[in-house]
């Protein structure tokens, strides 16, 4: 069979030998290194957002709404590069902005969902019997009935607003990271290194977190990678049902929503919050698949 | 353009050979109209139609059954199931019934089917009890004679149960019971019950014994299509003939086709309105009132947001209602004026906060963003809530905090059309169990009083159109607008929207050549 | 073995208990239906009448435990707003959504097969990294999207499809789609994995050593060795899809349960709800049931993990 390196190299044409870095010493893929820089300018753009939109993307302006894509301004002012929506803001600023919402959306949830996956799974998987029955039918009970149908309660009872998508994201997705790290416990609480470090004395919570976590991070991490655009899928997805973040705040997922009812008279209202949507996901899939080659725990490789 | 105006006569062929051919009249309409396809917003709860009396409802109803007292395409009131009607006493009426009429099952129509139905309307499980509630009883007289005994004198109650009361078949009604029927009505009406798959579709047959002639389609079918988009393009494909509640923002896509087009009503019959909370301390003061409505550009709203399908507003009633003033005009945009106003009443920098439920408010989202720009541009702070309409009419009614929970300014729709005076009632008397706002002035309860108790026609107008000119002066609501009702029509088929956006059949025919 | 299946089926009913008991919680915090039936005109005693006769009235605990008893001998009660058995309208809707989420899985893992063999054979082709690349793409669509993007070019320009409907098998056709590409693409990838995995085996090469057609190998040896981590992830994903069901079915005018279940949590339809999530947690734990029974039967030794 082939080797690795070979297999995750494309085949160089003549005159065309550009060094790719290594990550994980594996040579990257030129789609990795275009992902990386996508992802890179995302987060550019969350971060100087404030000093690099043209306009105020939640400010409605009526009178100039549904103006098409253009490099020149009709009324004076700084020009729409990608339009205006159905309430006249602009779709630039719109994305520029909806990128810091999407973004931290995801992030928070995944970090938070991380955080108690893994401390009732470390635990679960640690101390078995009770414990264990209890918290994997609890992941049960949570993966029986569908996600959408929960979050909508959820958001009804709470209402609109970031924090409650993120709350309403970790409670969805908290029994993924339980389920691995359970796993992932189980696995070393046999180990050699915890049973010495059991025999040195060491106590039930130090063996957890010091011992077993390390050793399960790898596989928790690539996880974690492929959870993120699944994150922003849902935040899109919930504000697509009107379900996301109150009007006056902005995101992929609402701009989306709102460009829907236009589609064939103002393609760009969606379109263009519609690629960035995809785009992220592709550019973060593509970095997890490149992440899990090298050091996941399933590899389709080796 | 030429191909299709080549289908278009070789689809009328047989037309043309049956009209040789001598079998001329109805039966040829028949044929012509086939089966009429409705893609609806919503399914219906019931098919019993003394349980839930919504406009969705009564779109499958207006073909079972029919109903008592009904209304022209201007919304003026004429006959169906009564004949004539006349007021014997202050809170009675009295209802000549027609007679020779059967059920389709071959049940006679007399009084007791009128009876029925309202007593099993009035039940505590019937969606309809809040329409009946001016109802205390129905006596039957003879079979053809029923008398109606209101709580006090109410002048419009024929108006509010027009189009919405109609007859229940009491002897098929005991056999199966009030569950059952719900899923097989049986009605006087133009056409029978076949099936109903639920979240899907609603299929009726034509009933050739019909006391009014036979009906003009071979069978009708509501099929539930819950995506605006998706109804459009039902339409816009030939799958439906007609579409319901099109999106404004979406009927620039029939402005192309060959295969369907719009049509919309003259007037709005789902009024949207602005309420400020009295009872808070920033809206006491009318000066700030004032400037609220001065400050919002209703007339872009309407040309923007609604494609022009829509009116703007400056009074309680939309222009196909009763208590319409002509008089009045819409409120003006005049945001100069607001400041000014905001500066005499010392009013500056002040936050409030716009609330708006998503549904029942059609395009909740950009509607508040819209006018909290506007509010912006006159000085306010403004905050904007948006709450799941479930969620929303809970903070309403939670009058025992005097609704804590209600934004300063909430935006809500009425539902308008012929009898809504006791909604609008409700809405600003201060005894209506709707009024969330508190809005209380004696005044406009005397004037409501008087309206319910003049059964002349004069004094009744008189009555409410000072209530409109003093409300309009009072300026507790934000006025908006009424939006047309816009309906996506197959090219098949000539109809026009009606004023109380009703759907009737026989006002269909075929395409005009 | 049957130890094991009893064992299962007792974690089961606990976990259908749970659902059914987080759904309860749920519906008394989400609001009050009665509240939107107020009309005007009515009065407080009538408004008190219409909680009392769904139980409204009762303070909760008494209210879970005479939902509870009723819930055992399979009434749900009315629902509130349509007075029919909550439980028949769940089931009624039950048909068209296991319809289109088994099409849509059936396709995906049929197409799935295919592809996923093309690539595992063909490993390090073009094709194949055009196919793996399609397939993170698949997965990178948000379904609805796709849903309005397939409703606008196949049924709006091209008129090969009805937009939305059910009833005839073309209606069928796009909300599968619709629905299908995510686990397509998943299930393509894993497939391919899979059979990587199995294609390095010792007795494959032994087999290959012989000579004998690469198909056949594949057909006779590979598949049904791959078979097992199949229908794992087909039992996972089948709960998923009847999540995902909720929008397309929205989009398509699909009359499932998914919609059903939307409508009633709007209206706040408490016994809907009730007899929803009951429904849509035995269907998802029965299937993982029967999937860890097959994969017991395949696999013995799971048995005893």
């Amino acid at each position: 069979m082939h080797d690795a390196t070979q297999i995750n190299t494309y085949p160089q044409k003549q005159g065309f030998r550009v060094r790719l870095p290594r990550l994980y010493g594996t040579r990257m893929l030129f789609s990795e290194i275009l992902s990386i820089a996508f992802l890179a300018v995302l987060i550019v753009l969350a971060l100087l957002s404030p000093w690099i939109v043209p306009f105020n993307p939640t400010e409605a302006d009526i009178l100039s709404n549904l103006l098409s894509p253009s490099l020149s301004s009709e009324f004076g002012g700084p020009p729409h590069l990608l339009g205006t929506d159905v309430l006249g803001r602009d779709v630039f600023s719109g994305i520029v902005y909806g990128t810091r919402v999407s973004l931290i959306v995801a992030l928070a949830a995944v970090l938070g969902a991380g955080v108690l996956g893994i401390i009732i799974g470390l635990i679960a998987g640690y101390a078995r019997g009770w414990t264990d029955e209890v918290v994997m039918r609890l992941v049960d009970v949570q993966l029986a009935f569908p996600f959408i149908l929960l979050a909508i309660m959820i958001m009804y009872i709470l209402g609109p607003g970031l924090l409650n998508i993120i709350i309403v994201l970790i409670v969805a997705k908290w029994p993924i990271y339980a389920r691995v790290a359970r796993a992932e416990a189980m696995r070393h609480a046999s180990s050699d290194f915890v049973l010495a470090a059991t025999s040195m004395g060491a106590g039930h919570g130090r063996i957890i977190f010091r011992h077993i976590l390390p050793n399960a991070l790898t596989p928790l991490i690539v996880v974690a990678a492929f959870a993120v655009p699944q994150m922003i899928m849902y935040e899109a997805a919930l504000s697509f049902l009107g379900l996301g973040l109150p009007p006056d705040q902005i995101s992929w997922g609402s701009m989306l929503a709102a460009g829907r009812s236009v589609l064939e008279q103002a393609w760009w209202v969606a379109t263009f919050p519609g690629l960035a949507i995809m785009g992220t996901i592709l550019s973060i899939n593509i970095l997890g698949e490149a992440l899990r080659k090298r050091v996941g725990p399933s590899s389709d490789i080796d | 353009m030429k191909a299709h105006h080549a289908y278009s006569l070789l689809k009328s062929a047989p037309l043309v050979a049956s009209l040789m051919m001598g079998s001329v009249g109805t039966s040829a309409l028949a044929a012509e109209l086939g089966t009429i396809t409705i893609a609806t917003q919503l399914d219906l709860l019931t098919l019993n139609s003394s349980k839930n009396v919504t406009g969705w409802h009564r779109w499958v109803y207006r073909n079972i059954y029919d109903p008592l007292i009904t209304l022209d395409e201007n919304n003026e009131i004429k006959p169906a199931l009564a004949t004539s009607w006349e007021r014997i006493a202050d809170n009675t009426w009295r209802f000549k019934l027609r007679e020779g009429i059967k059920f389709q099952n071959g049940e006679p129509f007399k009084a007791e089917a009128v009876k029925l139905w309202i007593d099993e309307g009035k039940k505590a499980d019937s969606q309809a009890r809040g329409s009946l509630a001016l109802i205390t009883e129905a006596k039957v007289v003879d079979d053809h004679t029923l008398d109606i005994v209101t709580d006090g004198p109410v002048a419009y109650f024929i108006d509010t149960i027009a189009d919405r009361m109609s007859a229940l078949p009491p002897a098929y009604y005991k056999q199966v019971g009030a569950q059952e029927f719900g899923l097989k009505p049986v009605g006087t009406g133009p056409y029978k019950f076949v099936s109903w798959r639920r979240g899907d579709r609603i299929v009726l047959e034509s009933n050739p014994e019909y006391w009014g002639g036979a009906p003009k389609a071979d069978g009708v079918v509501f099929w539930v299509v819950p995506d605006a988009s998706a109804r459009a393009a039902a339409v816009l494909n030939g799958e439906a003939t007609l579409g319901t509640a099109i999106a404004p923002l979406e009927a620039p896509r029939f402005e192309s086709s060959a295969t369907a087009r719009i049509s919309a009503s003259e007037g709005g019959n789902r009024p949207i309105w602005g309420g400020m909370m009295m009872n808070r301390p920033i809206f006491q003061d009318r000066r700030v009132r004032e400037a609220v409505n001065l400050a919002v550009n209703r007339q872009a709203i309407v040309d923007r947001l609604l494609r022009g399908y829509g009116k703007p507003m400056g009074q309680l009633c939309a222009t196909s209602m009763y208590c319409y003033d002509p008089a009045i005009g819409p409120m003006p945009y005049d945001p100069a004026k607001a400041k000014s106003l905001l500066q005499e009443a010392g009013v500056k920098d002040m936050s409030i906060t716009l609330h708006a439920p998503q549904g029942p408010v059609a395009q909740a989202n950009e509607l508040t963003q819209i006018i909290a720009a506007n509010l912006k541009q006159v000085g306010f702070n403004v905050s904007i809530r948006i709450d799941e309409a479930s969620q929303f009419s809970a903070k309403l009614y939670d009058f025992d905090n005097k609704g804590k929970d209600v934004g300063d300014l909430f935006i809500y729709f009425y539902q308008g059309g012929p009898g809504s005076e006791t909604t609008i009632r409700s809405l600003t008397n201060s005894k209506g169990n709707w009024n969330w706002q508190y809005y209380h002035d004696a005044q406009v309860d005397a004037y409501w009083d008087q309206a319910q108790k003049s059964f002349d026609q004069g004094p009744r107008q008189e009555a409410l159109q000072k209530l409109s000119a003093k409300v309009r002066a009072d300026v507790p609501w934000l006025f908006l607008y009424e939006p047309l009702s816009v309906w996506a029509v197959s090219n098949k088929i000539a109809w026009k929207a009606r004023a109380d956006d009703q759907i009737i059949i026989q006002d269909m025919g075929p395409a005009e050549k | 073995m049957s130890c094991f299946i009893l064992r299962r089926t007792l974690s089961a009913g606990v976990v259908i208990f749970g659902v059914v008991t987080v759904i309860f919680v749920l519906s008394r915090l989400i609001g009050d239906p009665i509240a939107l039936m107020i009309q005007p005109g009515m009065t407080v005693a009538d408004i008190e009448e219409l909680r009392a006769i769904w139980n409204l009235d009762a303070p909760i605990p008494e209210q879970f435990i005479r939902f509870l008893g009723s819930a055992l001998t399979g009434d749900f009660g009315l629902s509130i707003w349509q007075g029919q058995p909550a439980l028949g309208l769940v089931l009624e809707s039950l048909p068209a959504t296991l319809l289109l989420t088994s099409a849509a899985l059936l396709g995906a893992l049929l197409l799935a097969l295919v592809l996923g063999s093309l690539a595992a054979i063909k490993r390090d082709s073009m094709l194949d990294r055009t196919l793996m690349s399609l397939t993170l793409f698949g997965q990178s669509v948000p379904n609805f999207w796709l849903a309005l993007m397939l409703v606008l070019v196949v049924s709006v320009h091209f008129h090969l499809l009805p937009p939305a409907g059910y009833g005839t098998g073309s209606h069928l056709v796009l909300p599968a789609i619709a629905l299908g590409l995510f686990p397509l693409a998943r299930l393509t990838r894993l497939v391919r994995a899979e059979l990587l995995d199995v294609l390095s085996q010792d007795y494959i090469r032994t087999a290959r050593s012989k000579g004998i057609a690469p198909w056949l190998i594949l057909v006779r040896h590979c598949l049904r060795n791959i078979a097992i981590s199949l229908v794992t992830v087909i039992a996972v994903d089948f709960g998923t899809l009847m999540g995902g069901a909720v929008v397309t079915e929205t989009i398509f005018a699909w009359p499932g349960m998914g919609r059903l279940m939307i409508d009633a949590i709007s209206h706040r339809d408490f016994p809907i709800m009730q007899a929803g999530a009951f429904v849509v947690a035995l269907v998802v734990v029965l299937t993982s049931l029967i999937a860890d029974i097959t994969y017991a039967i395949i696999n013995p030794r799971i048995r005893y993990a």
